[in-house]
C-alpha cells in the first residue's frame, strides 16, 4: 500500500491492513499522511515498476532550483527504471542508496526528501520483487505502470 | 557561553563552483554530481577563520554562516 501520495511510504499490505489511519500510528510505522492519498497496488504488478514509473515522474516535476534535486533525482528514477526492467549492473542498488540519503534535506524544499523516503521504502517493502529482479526475472504480469501520472510540463523558462 | 557556528547553502543560487570545498576540505565534501556536501555539526573553532574564508569566496554568494540561534553573521572584515 503506498501511504500519502507518490511522495509517500510503500507499507506491506498486511501490517496497513491493521494499521490505525492516524497521523501518530502512521509516523510511528515510518509514513506519513502526506497528500492524503492510498494506493493498493493489486497483485500482478511490480512495485518496483511503478515506483520507477512514479520517481520519473516526480523527477520531472522538480522546480530546476537546486542542484542536489536536478541532477539526483534523474539519476535515482534511472536507476531505478534499470533495476525495474533489469537492466541494472551490481552496483545499481548500492548507489540508489546512496543517492537517496545523499539528496535527503539538501535543497530549499523537500521535494526530494519525499522521492528519496518513496525510493527507500520501495526498496525495503519490494524485497522480494528486488532478489527477483537481480536474479533476472520479474513476477509482474502487467508491464504498464497503475498509477496516473500527469503528462510532465515543461520547464518554466526565463522570459 | 560561546557560540557556535553552522553553514549552510542557499541552494537556488549554489552553482557547484566548489570553492567552498576547494577552502574547507576538513568540512564540505563533493556529492556525486559536484554539489557541497556541508556537515550538521558545529564548525570546530580552529577552522571558523576558513569557513569564513570559503564564504567570502564563493563566487555566487550562496555559502552562509549561523550561529546556534540561527541568526546569520554578517561578514566581517576578513569577509
Amino acid at each position: 500500500v503506498l501511504v500519502g501520495g507518490y511522495a509517500g511510504t510503500w507499507l506491506p499490505l498486511p501490517w496497513a491492513a491493521e494499521l490505525p489511519l492516524t497521523r501518530r500510528d502512521l509516523h510511528a510505522a515510518g509514513a506519513g499522511l502526506g497528500a492524503g492519498v492510498l494506493a493498493v497496488l493489486p497483485m500482478g504488478r511490480c512495485g518496483l515498476a511503478e515506483t520507477a514509473h512514479l520517481a520519473t515522474w516526480l523527477a520531472g516535476e522538480n522546480a530546476g532550483q537546486c542542484g542536489p534535486c536536478v541532477n539526483g533525482l534523474p539519476a535515482i528514477a534511472a536507476a531505478l527504471r534499470a533495476l525495474a526492467n533489469r537492466t541494472h549492473d551490481r552496483d545499481t542498488v548500492d548507489r540508489l542508496r546512496r543517492w537517496t540519503s545523499m539528496v535527503t534535506g539538501r535543497g530549499l524544499c523537500h521535494h526530494p526528501d519525499g522521492v528519496a523516503g518513496l525510493v527507500r521504502s520501495a526498496l525495503r517493502v519490494f524485497q522480494p520483487e528486488l532478489t527477483e529482479h537481480l536474479a533476472g526475472w520479474c513476477s509482474g504480469v502487467q508491464p504498464q505502470p497503475l498509477l496516473p501520472c500527469a503528462p510532465a510540463h515543461g520547464r518554466l523558462d526565463a522570459p | 557561553m560561546s557560540r557556535t557556528h553552522r553553514l549552510d547553502v542557499d541552494w537556488a543560487r549554489c552553482t557547484g563552483e566548489l570553492m567552498c570545498a576547494e577552502l574547507l576540505p576538513e568540512l564540505i565534501t563533493v556529492d556525486d554530481w559536484g554539489y557541497p556536501m556541508l556537515p550538521r555539526r558545529p564548525i570546530p573553532d580552529h577552522l571558523l577563520g576558513n569557513a569564513r574564508r570559503a564564504r567570502a569566496a564563493c563566487p555566487v554568494m550562496a555559502l552562509r554562516l549561523r550561529t546556534s540561534a540561527g541568526v546569520r553573521v554578517s561578514p566581517g572584515p576578513e569577509g
